[in-house]
Order: C-alpha cells, then sequence, then structure tokens
C-alpha cells in the first residue's frame, strides 16, 4: 500500500476523534437534562455542572487526543492544533477538582485552591472558542481562501469570550462552571446556549470531510 | 519534537491527575457539603475569646410613648408605630416614604448629604446612641423606566442606615433607619436598637474563620436560605446575633456579591454548653 494512501480504518478513526471533540461543546443541554432529571452523579454531590463538563471534556480531550495522534505525520500547523485539546484537558481537569478542592481538609493545605482552580477553569472555558478558531485554521483541507467559514463561526463567538474575560478581569469569577446572574454572567449563558454548540456542529459538520480528506 | 510522544504525555499526564486525585479522595471520603462558596479573601485575624452580654428589657410607658410623638410631632399625613415590649418604633410619612413617581427625578441629596441630614436629625433628637455607627447609605425607592434600548432609574429615597456596635462589633438586625426623601426630607426612621449591659456575662471561645468556612460549606448554617447557597466571599466579619435567651453571641458573617451568610462561631449554642 502506497505511503500516502490512507486507509479506511484510519480515516474512521481520524474521523471519530474529530467527531468527538465536538460532545463538550454541547454540555449545556446535558446539564439541562441533568438538573430537570435530578441527576447526581457520584462525587460530585449533586452539582451537576462539573459533573457534566468532566465527563464531556473527556470524551473531547481523548477524541482530541486520538485525532492529533492520528494526524501527527502531517504538516507543522498541526502545533496548531494542540491548544485547543489542552484548554478542554483544562476545562475537564478544573472540574474535576471543583468539588475536591471545596473540602474541608483541603482548606488548611491551600486556602485559595478552589479560587485559582475556578479561575483557571474559567479562562480555559473563554478560551475554548478562539482556539477553536486556530484548530479549524490548522487543517488544509478546511482552508478556504483568507478565512474560511469554520474560523468565522469560531471567532464570532470568541466575541463572547472577550467580554466574559473582561468580567473575569474585573472579579467576575464565577464564570465557570457556575454561570453569575451580571452582565458578564449573562455572555457566558450565550456562549454556553449559542457560541459553544455553533463551534460543536461546525465540527460535527465538518468531520466526514477531516475523516477523508 | 516527537509529536506522537508529545500526545501520549498529555493523555498520561491528564489521567494520572485523575486517578490520584481519584485515588485520595477514594481512602479519606468527602465530608458532605452542598453550597458552593469560593474563598476570594483572606482569612481574618480574630481573638480567641470574645465577651457575650445580655440585652436589657425596655419595655416602654405611656411616657416614652408620649415622647416618642412629640420627638417626631406626628400628624394626619404621618404614621407612628410603637413595638411597647421591644422598645422599638418606625416613624413614617407613608405618601413621601413611598412616593409616587410625577415624572422626572426628584431633588434627592447626595450620599453624603444624606449621611450628615441623618445624623443632624437623630442627634437633635437624642436618638443616637453612643455605640452607634454610620453604616452606608443605599437605595430606597425607585422607578424604573425602560424604552426598548436603555433604562432610566429614578431614585425617589435613599436610607441611611447606622449599626449598633457591641465592644466594636456590629449587631444583626440592630440599628437605625433614616429614610430620606425629596429636598432632603426626613421621611422615615426605623429605630431597632436594644440596650444591653455593659458589663460582659462571661467569654467564650470561638472557632477558626477556616473552621467557620467548614461550617459554611457543610451547610451549618443560622438560617438556611431555599436557594442561591453559593457565591464568591468577599469579605468574613464578626457580628453579634441576638439569641432567644436575651444575649448577643458572636458568629462569622460571610459576604457575598449578593447576601450574607452566617454560621456560629461558638462551638455550641447551648447556654450551659458555653465555656
Amino acid at each position: 500500500m502506497p505511503e500516502n494512501e490512507v486507509t479506511s480504518t484510519t480515516a474512521d478513526v481520524r474521523y471519530t476523534g474529530y467527531a468527538a471533540i465536538s460532545v463538550i461543546f454541547f454540555s449545556i443541554f446535558a446539564v439541562f437534562v441533568g438538573y430537570i432529571g435530578r441527576i447526581s452523579v457520584p462525587y460530585f454531590n449533586g452539582d451537576i455542572f462539573p459533573a457534566v463538563f468532566f465527563l464531556f471534556g473527556m470524551v473531547s480531550f481523548l477524541g482530541g487526543a486520538l485525532f492529533l495522534y492520528r494526524t501527527a505525520d502531517g504538516d507543522d500547523s498541526w502545533y496548531f492544533r494542540v491548544p485547543l485539546i489542552v484548554s478542554i484537558a483544562v476545562v475537564a481537569l478544573s472540574s474535576f477538582l471543583t468539588p475536591a478542592l471545596q473540602v474541608q481538609e483541603v482548606l488548611l493545605v491551600f486556602q485559595y485552591s478552589a479560587l485559582v482552580n475556578a479561575y483557571i477553569g474559567s479562562l480555559a472555558f473563554i478560551l475554548l472558542a478562539p482556539l477553536s478558531a486556530l484548530f479549524f485554521h490548522s487543517i488544509p483541507v478546511l482552508r478556504r481562501g483568507c478565512v474560511s467559514g469554520h474560523v468565522v463561526v469560531s471567532l464570532a463567538a470568541s466575541l463572547l469570550s472577550g467580554l466574559m474575560l473582561l468580567g473575569m478581569l474585573q472579579g467576575d469569577v464565577i464564570l465557570f462552571p457556575h454561570p453569575s446572574e451580571s452582565l458578564f454572567g449573562f455572555c457566558s449563558w450565550f456562549y454556553l446556549l449559542v457560541g459553544l454548540p455553533a463551534i460543536g456542529i461546525t465540527f460535527l459538520a465538518t468531520s466526514s470531510r477531516v475523516g477523508h480528506p | 519534537m516527537d509529536k506522537k510522544l508529545l500526545v501520549r504525555g498529555m493523555v498520561a499526564t491528564v489521567l494520572g491527575i485523575i486517578v490520584i486525585v481519584g485515588a485520595v479522595f477514594a481512602l479519606f471520603p468527602l465530608k458532605g457539603h452542598s453550597g458552593s462558596y469560593i474563598l476570594a479573601t483572606p482569612y481574618p485575624e480574630q481573638n480567641e475569646t470574645y465577651p457575650v452580654v445580655r440585652t436589657v428589657s425596655q419595655e416602654l410607658t405611656d411616657e416614652d410613648v408620649r415622647h416618642i410623638e412629640m420627638l417626631f410631632n406626628a400628624s394626619k399625613d404621618s404614621a407612628l408605630e410603637v413595638s411597647r415590649h421591644a422598645g422599638t418604633f418606625r416613624y413614617s410619612i407613608p405618601d413621601k416614604d413611598y412616593p409616587y413617581f410625577t415624572g422626572a427625578q426628584p431633588d434627592i441629596p447626595s450620599d453624603e448629604e444624606a449621611r450628615i441630614i441623618a445624623t443632624r436629625f437623630l442627634r437633635e433628637r437624642g436618638l443616637l446612641p453612643g455605640n452607634t455607627r454610620f453604616s452606608g447609605v443605599s437605595f430606597g425607592s425607585g422607578y424604573g423606566e425602560c424604552d426598548g434600548h436603555s433604562c432610566v432609574e429614578y431614585v425617589l429615597t435613599k436610607r441611611v442606615t447606622f449599626e449598633r456596635e457591641v465592644h466594636g462589633i456590629p449587631v444583626y438586625g440592630g440599628g437605625i433607619t433614616v429614610t430620606i426623601g425629596e429636598s432632603g426630607e426626613v421621611v422615615g426612621v426605623d429605630w431597632n436598637i436594644r440596650d444591653f449591659e455593659p458589663v460582659p456575662d462571661r467569654y467564650v471561645r470561638i472557632i477558626t474563620p477556616e473552621e467557620a468556612y467548614g461550617r459554611l460549606l457543610s451547610d451549618q448554617l443560622i438560617m438556611l436560605p431555599m436557594s442561591g447557597r453559593e457565591g464568591v466571599v468577599r469579605d468574613i466579619s464578626l457580628v453579634y446575633w441576638e439569641r432567644d435567651y436575651g444575649e448577643y453571641l458572636p458568629v462569622y458573617a460571610f459576604s457575598t456579591d449578593s447576601r450574607k451568610f452566617y454560621v456560629w462561631a461558638v462551638d455550641s449554642t447551648r447556654r450551659e454548653d458555653v465555656k
């Protein structure tokens, strides 16, 4: 078999990994289902937000890692895909650590652990949109002219990211995983309900093209 | 750099962190908690013990009530409610305390002017006890108009609050609120001051702020709200809380952007158990 011929198996794995990245972008809908269904995940003590972002984040992270692994032999633009996968990993880890860092015993170790974790998780959450733009731009088969439609969708969501970052710098730390009731908290709800799902749909819509270039 | 090695490293790191943290908390089970409070302020320095003071019953006599009526020159346009047993009262000019909006922003004094007006009003009538301090000026009643593009808010009254202090620590629920209306007129006074014995009944040992934060996380609140048990804690302070048997005990107040949460600062609130 020629070295540059993509096998069916490789294409399927690449397609699956790429499509799996979209999962985290639809997390808010799972949160709604969790609230309505009063689903309680062990370890998270009934707090549905971090539970969903951890589980969905891990699916996206592992899918993204699989995609990176299968495209590692490609061009140098591969490195521009890494930041998004790292950001997804940070979101998942931050969610996982949220209930752990509020335990009384941990308080004596590092007083501000929960606050630092919330800030880091918020920042990674905010960066999902702009890093998605970078991710789409790094895939040769998706590039069309100067800026493709997929990048435009991500950049549009990134406008909300900018506002949320502004709020975070003003001390509105509860952006993630619990959006607050402030103007910046409203932006994070819009980001969750519209911005991120739009990016998730973009991933799904382009997955067949990326998996089978 | 070997790209595949980088990917393997990322996955191993993430899974490793999850496994380690999961194992630690499997061996040391989490204490149950349901609130989500993120600490964004340092723990304050506190003394180990604090005084407990007894409140003094202050039944108002007929003469006291007449004196209060004279102080406010009560008329047919005003209302004076006196709670004789508690020793508190409320004066109000209802039409001005909760005014109708007339179409334009009334002449309401600035916060500083409101403070001066309220302070002078109370002092002239001997209604500002020595251990009471100015707390702040807040929005009273108002009116809002939205036209689809923007909203305009009109301030119709302001509220000036004064806190009662016991040995320098504010008392929850106790204090004076003066309502300032148009042209700086005093249109309402809520007087809720209870006397207490100046000599402490005894001293109690209090828990540390760290322990109090633990109580907050495990929902050991004095008043448990129906919802909204979460927030960023911006300030931790001590206040006095009056217990049923007529004494002030210290409690920790955790202030978030929207509300305050209170936990007992003593190990036990049963009188015989307090050291």
